[in-house]
C-alpha cells in the first residue's frame, strides 16, 4: 500500500462519517477522467489534473497543465515535494497531507450544509436575503422608537431639567431676554394667558397715564390685558405695538369714555383733525405784595384752522418776507438769505436750533452805538448790562486823547447804514471827563438804542414803571422776554432731518409772504397727507399713530421699580 | 387604473384641497392682527386646529386601511383624500404660524410633518410608476418560483457538465467544456445590496456564443449549445429577480420613513399644543 485517501464528512447532526480509499500505486493520477486513480468530480478539475509520485520516504505532486492548477499551501506549483501537514488545493477540493504508519495520504474534510437536501429552506433563505425588511426593525419597533425619542427629548426632558428653551415659540424682546429661559416669570399659571399681575410685578404702569387705567376700568368690554398690546416672543418687533387700531380703540370714541377729554375723537390718520399748536399766553395779575403786576405765562393749544386765535405770541418783531428778498445788505456786500441761513438743524438732525443773535443775526444787525467807537458793539444782553457797557465805553472815550475833528465828521458818511445800525451820535463835541457827562452820553446812547435803533428794531421794549427805582447805573428800559417757541407741537415727534430731501418752502411756503410775527408758519395735516397715509398705498409712506405720537406720559421709573428689576437681574446673573 | 387614487372621481380631492388652500390664503392676507400674523391670533388658532384635524385624519388612514368591512367610504376615496390633504398641510401650517420658524419643538413638528408628507409623495411616485413594471417582469411567477427556477437550472448545468447526477459510465466532459462553463457560469448568491446597486451581467451575445462553441470538440458541441442556452436563461432569471427585489424595495422602503416618523410627528404635535397652552 502506497497511498491512502480519507474523506471525513461531518453531517448536520455533528456526526463524523469516514470514507477511506486505498491506492497501491506509486504513480497516482488525479483528475475528473474515468481512468484516473483519484477521481475528483468538480467544475475546476481537469480530466487529468495532477500526478502524485509516492515512495516510502517522499511524496511529490506535479501539475499536468490543468484547468485551475495545483496550490500547495496557497502557492501555485509546477512540481512540489510534499511533507506532512501541507495543504493541497485542486479546484474546490482541499486536502491535508498525512503520514500514518509510514503510509502517505490525503485527508479531505467536508461539512454538510444546513440546507443540504432541504430545497425549500434553501429557497426561503435566498428569498429572505432579497428582502430589505430582513435588515430593518419592524414598523412597530421603529414607530415606538421614533415616538419615544420625540416624547422623551421634547416632552419629558424640559420638566426633568427645568429647561424649556425649545418650547420657546420665538425670541424675546431685548428688554426681556435676561428672563427668556425662566418662563414662569411671566407665565405664572399654567394654561392661563399671561395676566396683568405678571407684568405689574415688575412694571408699575408708570409708562401709562392715569387716563389709561380709567379707560380700562370703564370699558371692560374691550378686554384689554397688557399683553393685548405688548406681545412677546416676537423679538423687538412685538413688544411695543405699532398698530394704529390699538390707539383708535379708545381715541375714536374718547368722548364717551372720559368726561372731559382734552383730545378730539380720532379714528385714523385720514380722519385726524387739524394740528393744534401750543401758544404761550400772557396775562397780567396784581402781585401779592401789592406792587406791580406780575406776568403769568400759560400755554393754550390752538388749531391751525382757528385763524382768529392762531397768532404767534412771540414778543419779537420779525418780517420773514423782507429777510427772504434778494441782495440784502450783508456784512460783506449784497447777500441773499435762505431759510437755512438762520434756521439750522440741531446736532441730532431732528429739530431746528433756536435762533441765536450772535450766530444768526449779528453779522447783519450790528449793535454798534457810536461812530467815534467803530467796532464797539453793546452786548446782546440784559438792559442793565448794556447800560453798564455804554458807561464804561464813554468813560474810556473821555479819558483818551482827542481825535482829529475831520476824521470824526467823515466817518459816518463813509459807512453805509445797516439795519439797526447807528449814525454818528449827535453832539460830537469833545468831552471833558466828568461823571455827569459820561452818564449823560450813556443815557443818550441808551435812548437811541432802545427806542429808535438796534434793540428797538426787533424787541418789544418798555420803560421801567415808575415804582421801580432806576439807579444811576441801571437802565431805564426793560426788554420783554421774546418767548420764541422752539417747537410748536412739543408732544409730537417730527424729524426735520428725515425730510431733508425736500425744500423748506415745500412745507413752510408761507414764510416768503409772511410780514408779521404773528403768522404761524406750521404746515397743516393736509400737507403731510401728500406723502403719508395710514393705509398701505402706492407712493405713500405707511404711517401709524406712533410715527408722530409717543405713547401717553413719558417713562418715569420709580425707585422701587428699579429695585425690583435689579432683583431679577441678580437672580439671572448667570444667564 | 393604476393611479386611480390620485384622480379619484375627477380629481375631487385635488379640487377640494386647492379651493380650501385658496380660501386659507385669502383669509390669511385679509387678516391683519395686532402684533403681526402668528399662531396665537384667531386665524392662527383656527388654522392650527384645522391642521391638527387634518393630521389626525391622515393618521386615521392607517386604521381605515385595515378596516376591510367598512362600507361608509371607499378605501380608494379615503386614500385620495389622504394624499391631497397631506399636500395641503404643507402650505397650511406656515399660514398657521405666520411663517415664523425656529429651533424649537414647534418647528420640529412641522419638520417631521414635512418628512412624513414628502416620504408619502415619494411613495405615491413609486406606486404610480412601478406596479406596471413589476407585473411585466414577473411573468406570472412569484419570487420563490423564480428562485426555484434558478436552482433547477443551476442543477441542470451541473448535470450537463457531469459534475452531479451524471451516471458513472457517462464520458466526462472535456477540459475545454468546463473551461467555458468556468468563464460563463456563476454561483447566484441573492443579496438585496447587489440587487439595488450592482446588477448582474447581460445575456451572452451570439457572436461570443459561436466563438465559444467552435472551440469545443465536435462531440460536445450539441451539449455546449444546450448549456449556453441554460446559462442565458439563468442570467435572465437572476436579473429579473434582482430587478424585482429592487422594485419591491423602492415600493416599500418609503413606508419605513412614512409610518415611524408620522408617529414621531404625532408626539411632537401633542407636545407643541401642550407647551403652547401650558405657557399660554
Amino acid at each position: 500500500m502506497n497511498f491512502r485517501y480519507v474523506i471525513e464528512t461531518v453531517n448536520q447532526n455533528g456526526l463524523k462519517e469516514t470514507l477511506i480509499e486505498e491506492v497501491t500505486k506509486s504513480d497516482i493520477l488525479i483528475g475528473r477522467g474515468a481512468s484516473c486513480d483519484l477521481r475528483l468530480v468538480g467544475r475546476l478539475v481537469s480530466l487529468e489534473h495532477a500526478r502524485l509520485t509516492v515512495d516510502d520516504d517522499s511524496i511529490s505532486i506535479t501539475d499536468m497543465v490543468s484547468l485551475s492548477g495545483v496550490l500547495v499551501n496557497n502557492r501555485l506549483v509546477k512540481t512540489e515535494k510534499l511533507k506532512k501537514g501541507d495543504v493541497v488545493k485542486i479546484g474546490a477540493f482541499v486536502f491535508k497531507v498525512t503520514r500514518e504508519d509510514g503510509v502517505w495520504g490525503f485527508l479531505e474534510e467536508r461539512t454538510e450544509g444546513a440546507d443540504a437536501g432541504d430545497s425549500e429552506a434553501f429557497i426561503a433563505k435566498q428569498a429572505k436575503a432579497l428582502r430589505f425588511q430582513t435588515f430593518l426593525p419592524s414598523f412597530t419597533t421603529l414607530s415606538i422608537l421614533c415616538s419615544l425619542v420625540v416624547a422623551v427629548l421634547f416632552g419629558v426632558m424640559p420638566f426633568v431639567f427645568s429647561d424649556y428653551w425649545y418650547w420657546n415659540s420665538g425670541p424675546m424682546s431685548s428688554a426681556h431676554r435676561m428672563i427668556e429661559n425662566d418662563c414662569a416669570q411671566c407665565h405664572s399659571s399654567s394654561f392661563v394667558q399671561v395676566q396683568d399681575k405678571d407684568c405689574l410685578s415688575c412694571h408699575k404702569m408708570s409708562e401709562h397715564s392715569g387716563v389709561m387705567n380709567e379707560v380700562f376700568t370703564k370699558r371692560p368690554d374691550l378686554n384689554h390685558r397688557c399683553a393685548t398690546c405688548h406681545m412677546e416672543h416676537n423679538g423687538d418687533a412685538g413688544v411695543i405695538a405699532k398698530e394704529s387700531k390699538l390707539c383708535a380703540d379708545c381715541h375714536s370714541d374718547l368722548g364717551t369714555m372720559i368726561a372731559n377729554a382734552s383730545s378730539p375723537d380720532i379714528a385714523s390718520f385720514e380722519k385726524h383733525s387739524e394740528f393744534r399748536v401750543t401758544i404761550p399766553e400772557y396775562s397780567m395779575v396784581p402781585s401779592e405784595s401789592g406792587g406791580m403786576d406780575e406776568e403769568i405765562v400759560s400755554a393754550i393749544r390752538v388749531s391751525l384752522k382757528d385763524t382768529e386765535k392762531l397768532k404767534d405770541s412771540a414778543r419779537i418783531k420779525l418780517n420773514h418776507k423782507i429777510h427772504l428778498e434778494p441782495d440784502l445788505a450783508g456784512a460783506n456786500g449784497p447777500e441773499t438769505l435762505t431759510c437755512m441761513s438762520c434756521h439750522r438743524l440741531s446736532d441730532d438732525l431732528r429739530t431746528i436750533k433756536p435762533i441765536e443773535f450772535e450766530r444768526d443775526c449779528q453779522s447783519c444787525h450790528s449793535l454798534e452805538f457810536d461812530a467815534r467807537l467803530p467796532g464797539k458793539a453793546v452786548p446782546h444782553d440784559k438792559a442793565d448790562l448794556v447800560f453798564n457797557y455804554l458807561y464804561a465805553e464813554y468813560a474810556k472815550l473821555s479819558l483818551s486823547p482827542k481825535q482829529d475833528e475831520s476824521d470824526q465828521d467823515s466817518a459816518p458818511s463813509r459807512r453805509r447804514r445797516r439795519p439797526g445800525g447807528i449814525e454818528a451820535t449827535r453832539g460830537n463835541a469833545p468831552v471833558e471827563f466828568s461823571r455827569a457827562s459820561v452818564i449823560d452820553q450813556s443815557r443818550n446812547a441808551e435812548e437811541e438804542l432802545f427806542t429808535r435803533t438796534a434793540c428797538h428794531l426787533c424787541h418789544e421794549i418798555s420803560e421801567k414803571p415808575e415804582d421801580i427805582a432806576v439807579s444811576e447805573m441801571s437802565s431805564k428800559y426793560m426788554v420783554l422776554d421774546p418767548n420764541i417757541p422752539d417747537v410748536w407741537m412739543p408732544a409730537a415727534i417730527f424729524d426735520h432731518g428725515a425730510h431733508q430731501s425736500m425744500s423748506c418752502e415745500s412745507c413752510h411756503g408761507g414764510a416768503k409772504r409772511s410780514e408779521l410775527t404773528t403768522d404761524v408758519l406750521v404746515p397743516g395735516i393736509k400737507n403731510c397727507r401728500q406723502c403719508h397715509s395710514q393705509e398701505q398705498k402706492l407712493n405713500s409712506v405707511k404711517s401709524e399713530c406712533v410715527m408722530c405720537h409717543s405713547y401717553h406720559a413719558p417713562l418715569v421709573m420709580k425707585e422701587e421699580e428699579k429695585q425690583a428689576i435689579e432683583k431679577i437681574l441678580l437672580k439671572h446673573a448667570t444667564y | 387604473m393604476r393611479d386611480g387614487f390620485l384622480s379619484y372621481r375627477g380629481y375631487r380631492w385635488l379640487w377640494i384641497c386647492s379651493l380650501a388652500l385658496l380660501a386659507f390664503i385669502a383669509v390669511y392676507l385679509w387678516d391683519n392682527p395686532v402684533g403681526g400674523r402668528n399662531g396665537g391670533t384667531i386665524v392662527g388658532y383656527t388654522y392650527g386646529g384645522i391642521a391638527t384635524a387634518g393630521i389626525l385624519f391622515l393618521m386615521y388612514y392607517g386604521i381605515r386601511k385595515r378596516a376591510y368591512y367598512s362600507k361608509a367610504t371607499t378605501l380608494k376615496g379615503t386614500l385620495s383624500a389622504h394624499v391631497w390633504i397631506g399636500v395641503l398641510l404643507i402650505f397650511l401650517v406656515p399660514l398657521h404660524s405666520g411663517f415664523s420658524f425656529g429651533w424649537n419643538v414647534h418647528t420640529l413638528a412641522y419638520a417631521l410633518m414635512l418628512f412624513t408628507i414628502f416620504s408619502g409623495i415619494w411613495g405615491v411616485v413609486m406606486y404610480t410608476r412601478l406596479p406596471m413594471n413589476l407585473q411585466s417582469q414577473r411573468g406570472g411567477g412569484t419570487m420563490t418560483q423564480l428562485l426555484e427556477q434558478v436552482k433547477a437550472i443551476s442543477e441542470d448545468i451541473n448535470r450537463m457538465a457531469g459534475i452531479e447526477g451524471a451516471s458513472k459510465d457517462a464520458t466526462p466532459k472535456s477540459d475545454v467544456f468546463l473551461g467555458m462553463l468556468q468563464r460563463l457560469d456563476f454561483t447566484f448568491k441573492p443579496s438585496i445590496y447587489r440587487s439595488l446597486f450592482k446588477k448582474s451581467s447581460q445575456p451572452i451575445d451570439r457572436s461570443r456564443m459561436a466563438a465559444l462553441l467552435s472551440e469545443l470538440p465536435k462531440e460536445e458541441q450539441d451539449d455546449g449549445l444546450k448549456v449556453i442556452g441554460l446559462l442565458n436563461k439563468k442570467r435572465e432569471l437572476v436579473s429579473r429577480i434582482q430587478d424585482e427585489a429592487s422594485s419591491l424595495t423602492w415600493i416599500r422602503l418609503w413606508l419605513y420613513l412614512h409610518l415611524p416618523i408620522s408617529f414621531g410627528l404625532l408626539f411632537a404635535l401633542a407636545i407643541h399644543i401642550f407647551s403652547v397652552f401650558y405657557y399660554w
